[in-house]
């Protein structure tokens, strides 16, 4: 049997939904690139249009705190965006970002300006690795969800007594 | 949908593995009822009863994408075909969602799949039971994604963060599910003599099977008790039965059918449904790989994979042109 190890590199999946104030980390898929994960990270998490905007950044650019972070250091400081698990069973949110020339002092300087959280759970990634939605889309790339209103449970009148199903 | 395969023997039991090495704050998280996460130190048993069941509930979604996706292109109306394109590529979701958890403990995407594939994983039984006719989609929603429903809501509370976010996202998403599939075989209910004994035969095919979508009695499951004492399990296979009985009779008299079962009558001193007793040798053989289509699934699993290597492959390397052309 062929093509059992072909897997294509893993993304995380950031997304801001429609009334939410920042982005949300939600899962990981795998995609060929970048581009191809914001495809398929519109098809397999927002088919409700559960978000607006969405970010996807290659897994192997996350650094947590705690953990190895990731390799790439730079003679001039760079943008790293961070995110914040406030404690466990929530989702990462992103909080801001800080200027750092590696993932490393990325994290310290993302506790000094951010606080320290002993339950909570930090990461950062390289601004510049993110790719966004709004850069090549907006409205027409999340529209095509909004008229499947049969997606919904509420588009199924039942009778009366089994209507709470 | 759901797997019951999470109680299946022919895999390492765990309980042996709980006298390891204590891991620093993992009892005490369970006990606080605070989650898992993945960096969290845990217990390498706890890490595996995770990874098996998150990962045979994520094919059993995979494979439930083939009963109801063999009436795509036969749907009545349009209506009911964009319907049923829209829950088939929802099920076909959830397995993504299912897999990303599952690579949270450290366990490769292509490691998960060449398991399904190469059989040594298990999915759930009840895709391994043919859909005859239309009516079939409609009580596919109704009881197999009932039972599902009735199974994978307390799984919103596992102790695991990865999968109990996944089950979120999941459940939210199965109401549309069971709701559609009541409302097609209500509207079948309301058709011609045949269309109603279509689907009344179509609930004696499922009944039973669907019974035994919660897996073995307690007294016979192998994991129950160390997935309860972990978090994973929330309520044993015979309290989630009953639950799902006593929720679907009622359903079934305002549907107008008829469940195959004589011995199915209102117990008051319980407060429950009494029911029949359910044909393990037929649930062991289906497991066993000799129910009636469990080829016919592999053989379609895999055939997918196999045609699909040189699209994924070339795609890969497309990928791999334009970053390197960019880099020049």
């Amino acid at each position: 049997m062929t093509g059992f190890h072909d897997q294509w590199p893993q993304y995380e999946v950031f997304i801001k939904s429609r009334n939410g104030l920042e982005h949300k980390h939600f899962s990981s898929l795998h995609a060929t690139d970048g581009q191809h994960a914001l495809l398929l990270a519109r098809d397999v998490y927002t088919r409700r249009q559960e978000g607006n905007s969405l970010w996807v950044v290659a897994a192997s650019d996350v650094s947590q705190n705690g953990a190895e972070p990731a390799a790439g250091r730079s003679d001039t400081p760079r943008q790293f965006e961070v995110f914040l698990r406030l404690k466990p069973g929530l989702d990462h949110k992103h909080i801001g970002s800080v200027d750092a020339c590696d993932a490393a002092a990325a994290l310290r300087s993302a506790e000094t300006a951010f606080g320290q959280y002993p339950a909570g759970s930090l990461w950062v990634l390289p601004s510049a690795s993110v790719l966004t939605s709004e850069a090549e889309w907006s409205g027409p790339f999340f529209d095509a969800m909004a008229d499947k209103t049969y997606r919904l449970p509420t588009f199924y009148q039942l009778p009366a007594a089994v209507n709470n199903m | 949908m759901y797997t019951q395969a999470l109680d299946l023997p022919g895999v390492q039991a765990t309980d042996s593995a709980v006298t390891e090495a204590p891991c620093v704050g993992f009892d005490e998280k369970l006990a606080a009822d605070i989650k898992i996460e993945p960096s969290d130190p845990m217990p390498d048993a706890y890490r595996k009863t995770l990874i098996r069941q998150i990962s045979q509930h994520a094919h059993s979604e995979i494979v439930g994408m083939l009963p109801e996706g063999n009436w795509i292109t036969r749907a009545p109306t349009l209506k009911r075909k964009a319907i049923l394109l829209a829950k088939v590529q929802d099920e076909g979701g959830h397995g993504l969602y299912l897999y990303a958890a599952a690579e949270t403990l450290g366990v490769s995407r292509d490691t998960m799949v060449a398991a399904l594939l190469d059989g040594s994983a298990k999915y759930s039984s009840i895709f391994n039971y043919p859909t005859l006719s239309w009516a079939d989609i409609g009580v596919i929603g109704w009881l197999v994604d009932g039972a599902a429903i009735t199974n994978q809501v307390p799984l919103c509370r596992c102790s695991y963060g990865p999968y109990a976010r996944a089950m979120v996202r999941v459940c939210k998403e199965e109401s549309f599910h069971q709701r559609q599939g009541y409302d097609l075989l209500v509207a079948m209910m309301k058709g011609s003599a045949a269309q109603r004994a279509m689907v009344q035969e179509a609930v004696d095919r499922w009944w039973w099977p669907v019974l035994m979508m919660f897996g073995p009695h307690d007294q016979d499951s192998v994991h129950g008790a160390t997935s309860m004492k972990w978090g994973i399990k929330r309520f044993s296979n015979d309290d989630l039965r009953q639950k799902f009985v006593d929720a679907t009779v009622p359903q079934a008299e305002v549907l107008g059918v008829t469940l195959p079962d004589p011995d199915l009558k209102w117990n008051a001193e319980r407060g429950h449904y009494d029911f029949g007793a359910i044909d393990w040798n037929e649930f062991w053989q289906v497991v066993k790989g000799n129910g009636p289509c469990n080829r016919e699934r592999m053989a379609a699993r895999i055939k997918a994979h196999e045609d699909g290597a040189w699209v994924r492959e070339a795609a890969r390397v497309h990928a791999e042109k334009k970053t390197a052309r960019q880099a020049h």
